[in-house]
């Protein structure tokens, strides 16, 4: 049989979720988190929240793995509940969950600018030049480029993966105007406190 | 080249329905005054996913494997149309 629509390619930067959602977005998401739990580990970057990423002190790589688990499970059983109460349409559990899982993906590559650890130099320097402790640290012309390209970096994938997040949530939700915009905004903000209690129980 | 079939009338907006129906074959023609089904309201691309809805047996799996698009979308599609039709249904 034909194909009955024309996919678009650029739809792939911002809207993949027309053309992939259910058990194969849950499989590749979860890869994609797996993935980014062990760059993280590997370059000692928490995913400690749902729009979070802290450099921190080296822990477990399980560590590493829960927060990102929790960060997703916060987030996408948030959105599930208000696509429950608010969608006329009868919403998939593995839609709402599997896009959210692939749309973290941005995330990876956050993840492996970080690699070289250009926010290691900085912790130096600001130790030594604003607390005293430390051994001298002077960074160079290079070190402050590449730290604000890894800052710069982080920004736009953390907003490419907020966009990815509310487009996934359209699509498995079949939300639409005002409805779509507030329950997104508001499921963030309450799936961020989740997160973040949940991440701290990790913690303990 | 297909031809659209109109639907409102360029006048009024009202809905417009059919006088005349002809034979191509013997040239009969029958007149009267015959209703649109509610389904030639729909625009072409409406029309054609709901043939091929329908050849899926209802099964929008089957739809989402056909068109290459995800479920969430094909089904979003249909609802869509389920709403345009009971707009339809009331005027």
């Amino acid at each position: 049989m034909e194909k009955i629509v024309q996919i678009k390619r650029s739809d792939w930067l911002f809207r993949p979720f027309n053309y992939i959602a259910g058990e194969k977005s849950l499989l590749l998401g979860l890869v994609v988190l797996i993935i980014q739990a062990l760059l993280g580990a590997l370059a000692t970057v928490h995913f400690d929240g749902v729009i979070d990423m802290h450099i921190g002190r080296p822990v477990s790589v399980y560590i590493y793995i829960g927060e990102v688990l929790i960060s997703w499970l916060s987030i996408s059983l948030v959105l599930y509940i208000a696509a429950v109460i608010f969608s006329k349409s009868k919403v998939r559990v593995i839609d709402v969950f599997g896009t959210q899982a692939l749309a973290r993906w941005p995330m990876i590559i956050a993840a492996m600018f970080a690699l070289p650890a250009p926010h290691e130099k900085l912790e130096a320097f600001m130790n030594w030049r604003f607390l005293g402790q430390g051994q001298e640290t002077l960074l160079t012309t290079g070190d402050w480029v590449l730290f604000f390209l890894f800052l710069l970096v982080d920004i736009v994938m953390i907003i490419w993966m907020i966009a990815l997040m509310f487009n996934a949530f359209k699509i498995s939700a079949n939300l639409k105007g005002p409805r779509l915009v507030v329950s997104f905004i508001v499921g963030l903000i309450i799936a961020e406190v989740i997160s973040k209690v949940g991440i701290s129980w990790l913690l303990i | 080249m297909i031809k659209k079939l109109a639907q409102e009338c360029p006048g009024c907006g009202g809905r417009l329905s059919v006088k005349r129906l002809a034979c191509e074959g013997c040239e009969t023609a029958v007149e009267g005054t015959f209703k649109l089904p509610v389904l030639a309201a729909l625009s072409p691309e409406e029309q054609e996913y709901i043939l091929h809805f329908i050849k899926a047996s209802g099964s929008l799996k089957e739809m989402a494997a056909i068109s290459g698009k995800s479920y969430p979308s094909v089904r979003n599609y249909l609802d869509e149309i389920i709403e345009k039709i009971k707009t339809l249904e009331k005027q």
